[in-house]
């Protein structure tokens, strides 16, 4: 009765003008920035967190989550009509999405694509209201011990599951995990790694580091691509037909529930929730033929799934303070820089503020309808802006975005350094995703380990005997094993027969 | 033998040694009477500890790989020369002429012309319209920067530097 009453509260804060305005330019904001290939959810998610530091905590959490569901839901576009996803979330759409538009479909697979987005965005939040405070209850019974293997298994989730090589993944989330502790430890305030700087004893910042990371790295990754010419060819209707929506309800159903899952797990975002929900559909469907060469069954299932993560993802950020998604993961920073504490706590304390984000999404979630359906072909035009003009642009939005957090010019330089590393490292074949994941919790692990060493002092069996941290130190043990060459031909023997 | 892997695995195990040594010759602050578990080193010390095994198993790894392309992306022509320019220009804009006394708008101004011209320049000369692209690129440079200087001064009430 209480989240009813607390549902309720949100939505009536929200039918105000200027809210409905915030929300609907943010959306269309994140769409277009979704929509142009090199800008990420991430990047949006986190220019967006610098611009809106001054505004109230409630109308800047806003905008936030509007541009994070726009920016999802806008590289869909790009992957429909142009063969490139506007997001590495969309990367899916492309398959079947673009031979749709191949065939003179392209209105049609829009309008399907708006639909699968906007049903499994309305998923994900009934879950994200229905399981986030149960989660935080669940949380509450958590100590130094369980947060600890918590922010282990994050990282090392993220590092398994993103990019090709668990190891090179597990190393970027130990450097992030490294770079979180430079600055002035939070427990006895002695300088890091600060080499008697008063700038570093700041510590490096998050934000700066992850405009750098998807900002700046990027804007480098796209300026050595060769130009693309953007080719918008005509648009048919875009209004989707009730018939495809009644016939793939199964679909529809079994990739929010694939989605909301895989947001839920740490650090592995949208795009492995796209190509999850994108696998599952095929191997249910009868038309397996079909698939890659048009499938509607297939487009549908690729956004509902990766819209679905984005409540799911902020389902643990919320409930655990472990965000879902790298784009979470800012939001994250930006709660907390707004004065909102993530975590168990957060329904002890400002149990309001969940309910605030569900009906925030909610109402993002009307905006792709409204925009996915009315505003098509207006929107297009921003691809033939070319990226030579784009590029310099979005770098200068990132240096004041750094900028403007501490008015320090030392964050433009973190923003520069994290963003050259990123950019060199992503060559080599080391994701960012777990970079960022061990940015994020490097904080709750370093802390937890040392208050949990405390607590039991010196012994490390109750990191080991302790209920669930049992159950997370198994996990983390599994992701070790399965690297195991001996482990992996098991298993893959296993599955031959 | 993947040679580039074990390049970065050498460059790893490195980093972690110099996070380890560091931190084992952190001040453990026993002096103040604080347990030695939450001693400010201790973190980073497993961190490093974790690098450097993590490392190890990358140089396995790298040396039992059968011999195949080196390259993680596959190779683009010029990526890397015009990588470089646009990193070149971005680190002049950002690390060196900025925060000098030149106000930022004129500063975003020439770094986006600059920056587009460059990138544009051969494109424009190909297809006769130099001059006309030089005097768009000039417009939008003005009127991006000026727009987001007024933004972040006047609306967002950051003083730039």
């Amino acid at each position: 009765m209480d989240g009813l009453n607390h549902l309720g509260a949100a939505l009536a804060a929200l039918a105000g003008p200027w809210q409905i305005a915030y929300a609907l330019s943010a959306t269309l904001a994140g769409i277009v920035i979704g929509l142009l290939p090199g800008l990420s959810a991430t990047l949006g998610v986190a220019l967006f967190t610098t611009l809106t530091l001054k505004m109230a905590p409630a109308d800047a959490i806003l905008v936030l989550v509007c541009v994070y569901v726009g920016a999802i839901y806008g590289g869909s576009r790009t992957a429909i009509l142009l063969n490139i996803p506007g997001t590495a979330a969309n990367a899916a759409a492309c398959l079947d999405g673009h031979m749709l538009a191949r065939q003179g479909q392209a209105g049609r697979a829009m309008g399907i694509a708006t639909t699968g987005s906007v049903a499994g965005s309305l998923f994900g939040v009934l879950c994200l209201a229905m399981f986030t405070p149960l989660l935080a209850e669940t949380a509450l019974k958590f100590g130094a011990f369980e947060f600890f293997w918590l922010g282990m298994v994050g990282v090392m989730m993220s590092g398994t599951l993103t990019g090709s090589n668990p190891i090179k993944g597990w190393l970027m989330g130990l450097l992030g995990i490294f770079v979180a502790t430079i600055g002035l430890d939070p427990v006895h305030a002695h300088p890091r790694f600060t080499f008697d700087n008063n700038e570093i004893s700041g510590g490096i910042g998050l934000i700066p580091a992850l405009v750098g990371a998807f900002g700046f790295a990027e804007v480098l990754t796209v300026m050595s691509q060769t130009k693309l010419k953007a080719v918008v060819s005509s648009v048919d209707s875009v209004l989707p037909k009730i018939a495809d929506l009644l016939r793939y309800w199964r679909t529809i159903i079994r990739s929010g529930l694939i989605g909301v899952f895989v947001g839920i797990l740490p650090g592995v975002g949208e795009d492995m929730a796209a190509w999850s929900s994108y696998a599952a559909a095929k191997r249910a469907s009868k038309e397996r033929e079909k698939f890659g060469k048009g499938s509607v069954d297939g487009l549908i299932a690729a956004e509902t799934g990766d819209n679905a993560a984005i409540p799911g993802a902020l389902i643990p950020a919320l409930a655990l303070g472990i965000p879902g998604s790298a784009p979470a993961a800012v939001l994250m920073a930006a709660m907390i820089i707004h004065g909102a504490q993530p975590g168990p706590m957060l329904m002890v304390n400002q149990p309001q503020f969940i309910y605030d984000v569900v009906g925030i999404t909610l109402l993002a979630t009307l905006g792709i309808l409204v925009f996915g359906l009315v505003l098509v072909r207006p929107i297009l035009w921003v691809l033939r802006v070319p990226r030579d003009i784009i590029m310099p642009i979005v770098f200068v939005l990132c240096v004041l975005g750094s900028y403007s957090i501490t008015q320090r010019l030392f964050d433009v330089w973190v923003m520069l350094g994290v963003g050259i590393a990123c950019f060199w490292l992503r060559r080599r074949g080391f994701p960012v995703a777990p970079f960022v994941l061990g940015l994020v919790l490097g904080d709750i692990v370093d802390k937890s380990l040392r208050r949990g060493l405390v607590l039991s002092d010196g012994s490390l069996l109750p990191f080991f005997t302790r209920p669930i941290s049992a159950a997370l130190a198994a996990l983390v043990l599994v992701m070790l094993l399965m690297q195991v060459p001996m482990v992996k031909r098991w298993f893959a023997r296993r599955n031959k027969t | 033998m993947r040679r580039g892997d074990l390049l970065d695995a050498g460059v790893f195990a490195a980093a972690g040694a110099a996070i380890l040594v560091a931190s084992l010759r952190m001040d453990r602050l026993t002096d103040r009477g604080i347990e030695a578990w939450s001693a400010p080193g201790l973190t980073p010390g497993v961190v490093g500890a974790l690098i450097i095994v993590l490392s190890l198993v990358l140089v396995w790894q790298a040396v039992r790989a059968p011999a195949q392309a080196e390259a993680d992306e596959p190779a683009v022509p010029g990526a890397m020369r015009r990588a470089g320019l646009a990193l070149l220009l971005c680190v002049v804009f950002a690390g060196i002429t900025l925060g000098h006394g030149t106000p930022f708008v004129i500063e975003g101004a020439v770094f986006i012309f600059v920056f587009t011209t460059l990138f544009s320049w051969t494109e424009w000369r190909a297809a006769g319209r130099a001059a006309r692209g030089l005097a768009q690129t000039l417009a939008v440079a003005i009127a991006a920067s000026a727009f987001i200087s007024w933004l972040f001064e006047s609306v967002f009430l950051v003083r730039l530097p």
